[in-house]
């Protein structure tokens, strides 16, 4: 198994920041960020880094974009914060995420399906959408 | 008036793919086969503002969309 990145509270911040300094829409758009914010999204990517499920990229990927989008730690705009920090997750580990509008009606299916007991089968369905959907940044476009 | 928009909604697209080609092309250099935990905070913080643009042309949109509603 290859290292995993997970990122840290201060590049979260800097990725934010980035982004609303980039785009107009995106600094209207994005969800509302404050310390409690910062502080739910750390603690599930801190749960995710000490937990021992296998550390294969797509499958952590997954559980992160599960926990954000689906459990309801975030309050408002969990869809979004799961878009925004699963983008920087693949980022930080080499690769970059495509295909925006696919990933938005995934987080929306996730966010809208119904319990926990079917949480397997979704992850399984994320890993594979999002697996299918981040390339590694080294593999340069012809 | 359906081809000039069909030709402008190609072009559009074209400039757009172009841009994200160049953004990828960009964090591969920035990168250059390193360990993104490896890089200087200097150096970390010009792959964000260069993700940023990506990520801006790839999912502002979509944010949009989700924000809404």
């Amino acid at each position: 198994m290859t290292h995993l990145e997970f990122p840290e509270k201060k590049q979260i911040e800097w990725w934010i920041n980035h982004l609303k300094q980039t785009d107009a829409i995106l600094q209207l758009s994005l969800p509302a960020v404050d310390e409690k914010w910062f502080d739910d999204i750390c603690n599930i990517v801190q749960r995710l880094q000490f937990s021992f499920m296998p550390q294969d990229l797509h499958t952590v990927a997954a559980y992160l974009f599960y926990n954000i989008a689906k459990r309801h730690d975030i309050l408002d705009g969990n869809k979004r914060s799961a878009i925004v920090v699963i983008y920087l997750f693949y980022l930080i580990n080499g690769y970059i995420l495509l295909q925006g509008s696919k990933i938005r009606l995934l987080a929306k299916s996730v966010a809208s399906s119904h319990g926990s007991r079917q949480e397997q089968a979704w992850l399984r369905k994320i890993r594979d959408q999002l697996s299918s959907r981040a390339i590694p940044i080294s593999n340069l476009p012809d | 008036m359906k081809i000039w928009h069909a030709f402008m909604g190609s072009k559009v697209t074209k400039n757009k793919a172009n841009a994200q080609r160049e953004y990828r092309i960009l964090l591969a250099k920035k990168l250059n086969n390193r360990n993104f935990a490896t890089l200087s905070e200097k150096e970390k913080r010009e792959v964000l503002e260069v993700a940023a643009k990506d990520f801006s042309s790839k999912f502002s949109k979509d944010i949009a969309i989700l924000a809404k509603e």
